[in-house]
């Protein structure tokens, strides 16, 4: 892996899936029609809370095109289960989290603005929708609480009968008996109060589902828009619909992004499945924007209190947090987990605390279901420790980067156990630092300051220092923590007779550029070239089972088994390599895709043993088999961590209020780069998506549970005006346990930058004795602390 | 039902449509040209964007029925018969200007709209602006405005000049 | 989107005689009536296409500027004429949405819809502009009544709108970070006002503007 070689690891060569994708010739779900197809319409609940009384569905029934319509009743008639969640956590107190089944649809209750009551399948879209108006519904509306604070208060409405005060579990980590005698002798204490905010996913493509049932064979076809297609079929055949995996094919095509919101088993996914089979037509959903809104799973919405013990040096003596998430109405199907595991495991960050003790109680709210976000857990993190170490520094009175620099965990106290549970392996948070620092002159910065003032404008610079975990691992682990999943990765390298190869992996692509990277991959670990290697991923009955992608594991945990099928690949070579050349397979070398009796010039190409494999006419049959076609399934054997340092630079107009973003620059450390073309999109992907956290996105829910942020025209999505140019950089350290030595770099950009850029306006509006702003940091929230600190300044 | 008829990518077309119906459905549903995306019901996002006379259009926003007569160009018709890219196609492969794909047709046919109708240069600044309709989820807009200020200077044939500041 | 019928009549008198039926509806650049049709907040029996009117252009008529009512933001932001006559119109038109929305949205039905957070009723009601249609000429304090709402009878269309050239105007428009529309401080309120430009008072007017309802202001 030196040299870089065309179409190799470390060359960017332009995209394989491209092509397709500029010439309107990508198949995303909702572009497939299938024939004799029906399309379904759900017909959703309008209020928060409340109990179905009835529902007439004659004069609908009756209507033109209407084939059929389904309700809640039906479903449970035909024995069909709720959709499951994936990961139990457990209270402190031992017992398990309270689960209330979540119904495809309704029964007897509607819980969220967006619950599904109703089915309606018609002849055409249109004509799905006039019927559904048709229908009749009698709804006993129950007061609702739609925000964490209403569901806590006392007295306060159930969400769920069984979840007293609406907990879903009240779970923790740590030593609190060491938190709390380290805080006794704590020098300072620098403490938060912050809500992370509820965002809404808005994947540009909307979600969408073709059920498919044949009748001879029995077997099932869902077409969906899911990052993981084999679990959607695990977690539908089994619990949802109790049918076994091999009549049950769940295929996802080009899907138009992800970001969380698409893994997640959707009651739309099981209701045409179901349908198709009762109607023996495919039935085809395709979700409007409004509709994505309020069924799309949101992300974060924690409140969190946190609290920093200081001693006179700086140095972070111990870490206390507590934490309100919001689960929504019900589980999705990760949503356990972000809060905890994904979330408080990483309380030490890059920094050296030596003791930390978090809790966090997840409550139901009657809201849409809340699940991991890019990010997952991470940002919410990040924000709440980035932000808190600006805080300490203020408290302490010393500078922001030396305060950071103080607690850096040392490059030589890797591998580096933390207090909550995870135990790094690699890091150069100082390197990663400075390099940043000098990208974003940070040293040339109070000299922009002095000059925006002049101009009347206030400018503030900000940064964050940040590490991250991701593609969760070992499944042992995992499963010890409650997931209900393995997490290893698979891939099948299948090398064709005349040497060009399909790979076939489990992981998903739906934006990330897999099928270019991995072709990079196998093409410079086979030496053949990258023209030659075509990706294959979407389909389960095409691809072996393998968990999909999210939490940036695709690279590390899925080119971890391509790299180990291609090694079974060579040592198999190896042996047939050795009987053409009438050598021992110990002297044969592999290198640029040349099997070589070593010391010697005697070799045959990578195609030759392909060829020879398949046609085995002079071959070594009794000790090996014919072909060349080799699967791996990797499980990794620890989390890998991704860090780095970004820094945001902000001006403020005074009049107004408004942020613009003057510079953002990012330097992450995500271990081995395959693409660096790719690699630095997914940071600018990530990082505006982070942006967007800290100053645009909200997801607001009246105080009945109507979400008022529910369109493109009221819920604000970075443009390109909101935007500046971004200046990344990678300063990478390998990952030391798997193959490739790759971190990760899905979501760097979403948890790195939100508190980069709150640092930096909160430096701006330093004058007026501003120490945090909760996201999103809107004009008009900061308008409001000029005015009124103003007086206040001018009194003092 | 309207029996309208058009032009689309060079070539005659008809449809049987209802007074309904979009012109993004017309597209998709009955011609088939399923590269023109829907990704909202407000009219903001610029997935559905198509050209129409010459000027950019939002399909999801303008009924079929509306369009007879006219010469549309979706993102199917810019390629070259042969597969070869259009130059803003190409510069956004070039330049990364896209992810998971879905914005962007729209976003080329904007862009190429944006380019066509500013043969005196453009900005980062007025690139950006010019984007006001189109939403990326993916991209961070980084490379797209890269790509549309490196296509600049191969569809007007000359270097972009020095912007004007 | 409820289906409707639809008619593309060629003269006014044609157009009107469609809108007295029971339901129907003017369709112009449809940027606004579309998105509600599509959201089936409006069920029209018949919509009544004015593409097909020539209410198209632009000119100078004395001392006023005169904008048929069909023509497009994009007309107005990009026209000599107005540039000339009033730049603040220009300036305001071509900050109207997106390009793509300029290419189709109409001064006419910018007004007719009379959003509160929609830029075109601010200059017209700051410029003191004239608003003629099919049955009568309306000043526009007596056309604009409210959010949503205007003088306008069902079968009446603005067929032209008539400026007066003032000495100086200016627009400027502060946008809902989401939808793009004028607001301020994250709710639905008219900001936009005509007003000399750089005047001191800016932030104490949006000062003022948080606590009151939708109007917009004249300075
Ligand atoms: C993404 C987006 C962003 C936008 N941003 C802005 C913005 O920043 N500022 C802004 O001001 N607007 C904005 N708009 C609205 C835009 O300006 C619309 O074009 C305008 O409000 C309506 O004009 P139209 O020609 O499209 O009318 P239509 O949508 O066709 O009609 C609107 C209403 O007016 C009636 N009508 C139309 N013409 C006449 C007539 N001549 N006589 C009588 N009645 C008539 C119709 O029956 C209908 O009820 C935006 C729209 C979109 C989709
Ligand atoms: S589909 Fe979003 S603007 Fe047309
Ligand atoms: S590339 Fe995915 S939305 Fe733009």
């Amino acid at each position: 892996m030196n040299d870089i070689i065309k179409g190799g690891i470390g060359d960017s060569p332009k995209r394989t899936e491209d092509h397709r994708f500029l010439s309107g010739n990508g198949r995303y779900t909702d572009d497939l029609n299938r024939p004799n197809q029906t399309h379904a319409y759900f017909k959703r609940s309008d209020v928060a809370h409340g109990v179905i009384k009835s529902i007439d569905t004659k004069a609908a029934a009756a209507m033109d095109g209407v084939i059929a319509i389904f309700t809640g009743a039906d479903l449970a008639a035909d024995n069909i289960g709720g959709v499951p969640c994936g990961w139990q956590v457990h209270s402190k107190d031992g017992s398990p989290m309270v689960e209330p089944p979540h119904p495809v649809l309704a029964q007897g209750k509607v819980r969220y603005v967006g619950d599904a009551i109703a089915m309606v399948i018609a002849e055409t879209k249109q004509q799905a929708k006039d019927a559904a108006e048709a229908l009749v519904i009698d709804i006993e509306t129950l007061p609702a609480v739609s925000t964490l604070r209403a569901a806590i208060a006392p007295g306060a409405s159930l969400v769920h009968d069984d979840a007293k005060g609406n907990v879903c579990y009240d779970w923790h980590l740590g030593d609190k008996e060491a938190v709390d005698a380290a805080f006794k002798q704590a020098f300072k204490v620098a403490t938060i109060d912050l809500t992370n905010n509820r965002l809404i996913p808005n994947p540009m493509e909307p979600r969408a589902a073709i059920g498919e049932y044949d009748i001879s064979s029995g077997e099932y076809t869902l077409h969906t828009t899911s990052q993981n297609p084999h679990v959607i079929r695990l977690l539908m055949g089994a619990f949802v619909l109790h049918v076994p995996e091999h009549k049950l094919r769940v295929v996802a095509p080009d899907v138009g992004g992800g970001f969380g919101a698409k893994i997640f088993h959707y009651i739309e996914e099981a209701a045409v499945t179901w349908a198709a089979s009762k109607i023996h037509r495919p039935v085809k959903w395709t979700c409007e924007r409004g509709e994505a809104f309020i069924t799309d799973a949101h992300g974060r919405d924690h409140v969190s209190h946190a609290e920093l013990a200081l001693a006179q040096d700086g140095k972070f003596l111990a870490l206390r947090v507590n934490t309100y998430a919001n689960m929504g109405a019900y589980l999705s199907t990760f949503a356990p987990s972000v809060p905890t595991y994904l979330s408080a495991t990483l309380l030490a960050g890059v920094y050296t605390t030596p003791v930390i003790y978090s809790e966090v109680k997840a409550i139901f709210t009657n809201t849409v279901p809340v699940d991991a976000y890019r990010g997952a857990g991470r940002p919410e993190t990040t924000f709440l420790l980035e932000r808190l170490v600006d805080i300490a520094a203020h408290t302490m009175g010393m500078d922001r980067v030396a305060i950071r620099r103080r607690n850096f965990i040392p490059i030589d106290a890797y591998p580096y156990q933390t207090p909550v549970a995870l135990m790094y392996d690699s890091g150069n948070h100082e390197a990663t630092l400075a390099r940043c620092m000098e990208l974003a002159d940070w040293s040339g910065f109070e000299a922009r300051r002095a000059k925006a003032k002049a101009r009347g404008k206030l400018r503030g610079i900000g940064m964050s220092t940040y590490l991250e975990a991701c593609g969760i691992a070992p499944s042992a682990v995992a499963g010890a923590l409650g997931a209900r999943a393995g997490l290893y990765e698979v891939a099948n390298v299948r090398v064709h007779p005349t040497g060009s190869i399909t790979v076939f992996t489990g992981t998903h692509s739906h934006g990330q550029g897999h099928e270019t990277t991995f072709a990079q991959l196998v093409a410079d670990q086979l030496g053949v070239p990258f023209e030659s290697v075509e990706v294959v991923h979407g389909d389960t009955a095409k691809i072996p089972f393998g968990m999909g992608t999210y939490g940036s594991r695709s690279l590390s945990v899925g080119g971890s088994a391509m790299v180990k099928a291609m090694d079974k690949i060579i040592a198999k070579g190896k042996k047939i390599a050795a009987h053409l050349m009438e050598a021992s397979a110990d002297d044969i070398e592999f290198k640029d895709g040349k099997f070589t009796v070593a010391g010697t010039d005697k070799s045959k190409a990578f195609g030759e043993i392909a060829f020879s494999a398949y046609v085995p006419h002079n071959y070594p049959i009794d000790e090996v088999e014919p072909g060349l076609d080799e699967t791996a399934f990797y499980d990794p054997k620890n989390f890998t961590f991704p860090g780095g340092c970004h820094i945001c630079e902000v001006e403020i107009d005074p009049e107004t209020g408004t942020v613009h973003l003057e510079n953002f620059t990012a330097v992450d450390d995500i271990g081995r780069v395959i693409n660096p073309m790719i690699v630095h999109g997914q940071v600018h992907g990530g990082v505006a998506q982070g942006i967007g956290q800290a100053l645009l996105e909200q997801a607001v829910y009246d105080p009945e549970g109507q979400l008022l942020s529910g369109s493109l025209m009221d819920y604000t999505m970075p443009r390109a005006d909101n935007l500046p140019s971004f200046v990344v950089g990678t300063e990478s350290t390998m990952c030391t346990h798997n193959p490739l030595g790759a971190k990760g770099v899905g979501e760097v950009g979403a948890i790195g930058s939100p508190p980069a850029v709150i640092n930096a306006v909160v430096d701006a509006l330093r004058d007026y004795g501003v120490t945090h702003i909760d996201m999103p940091a809107t004009a008009q929230k900061i308008w409001s602390i000029i005015n009124h600190a103003a007086p206040r300044m001018a009194a003092e | 039902m309207a029996h309208i008829k058009l032009t689309v990518n060079g070539k005659p077309a008809h449809a049987h449509v209802e007074s309904r119906t979009l012109l993004v459905e017309l597209l998709r549903d009955h011609l088939h040209l399923t590269g023109t995306h829907v990704g909202c019901d407000t009219s903001q996002c610029g997935a559905c964007v198509v050209s129409v006379d010459g000027k950019s259009v939002k399909s999801c926003t303008m009924l079929a029925i509306q369009a007879e007569g006219v010469h549309i160009t979706t993102i199917e018709g810019l390629a070259a018969a042969d597969g070869t890219l259009h130059p803003m196609q190409e510069m956004f492969r070039e330049h990364h200007g896209l992810q998971c794909g879905f914005c962007t047709p729209g976003m080329v046919m904007s862009a190429i709209d944006l380019v066509e109708s500013h043969p005196e240069g453009l900005t980062e600044q007025q690139i950006r602006d010019g984007l006001e309709g189109n939403i990326c989820r993916c991209t961070g807009y980084h490379n797209i405005v890269k790509a549309i200020a490196a296509a600049w200077p191969i569809m007007h044939k000359k270097q972009m000049p020095q912007a004007a500041e | 989107m409820y289906d409707f019928e639809y008619h593309k009549p060629t003269a006014l008198a044609d157009a009107t005689k469609a809108l007295g039926g029971t339901d129907a509806k003017a369709l112009a650049g449809g940027m606004t009536f579309i998105p509600v049709l599509k959201q089936r907040l409006a069920q029209p029996s018949a919509v009544v296409d004015l593409s097909g009117l020539g209410l198209t252009g632009i000119s100078l008529e004395g001392n006023s500027l005169v904008i048929k009512a069909m023509t497009t933001h994009r007309e107005v932001a990009t026209s000599p004429v107005v540039a000339k006559a009033i730049p603040a119109l220009a300036h305001l038109a071509g900050h109207i949405g997106d390009r793509q929305v300029r290419y189709r949205g109409t001064i006419g039905g910018s007004l007719a819809n009379n959003d509160p957070s929609a830029c075109y009723p601010s200059a017209v009601l700051a410029l003191g502009a004239t608003i003629k249609t099919t049955k009568r000429s309306l000043k526009a304090d007596e056309f604009f009544q409210g959010m949503f709402t205007t003088a306008l009878e069902p079968d009446e269309l603005i067929t032209e709108i008539s400026f007066p050239i003032p000495a100086k105007a200016a627009y400027e428009k502060f946008p809902n970070p989401a939808s793009r529309y004028a607001t301020v401080g994250g709710r639905r309120r008219h900001v936009q006002t005509l007003h000399p430009p750089r005047h001191p008072q800016r932030h104490q007017l949006i000062a003022r503007l948080a606590g009151q309802p939708p109007q917009p202001l004249i300075l």
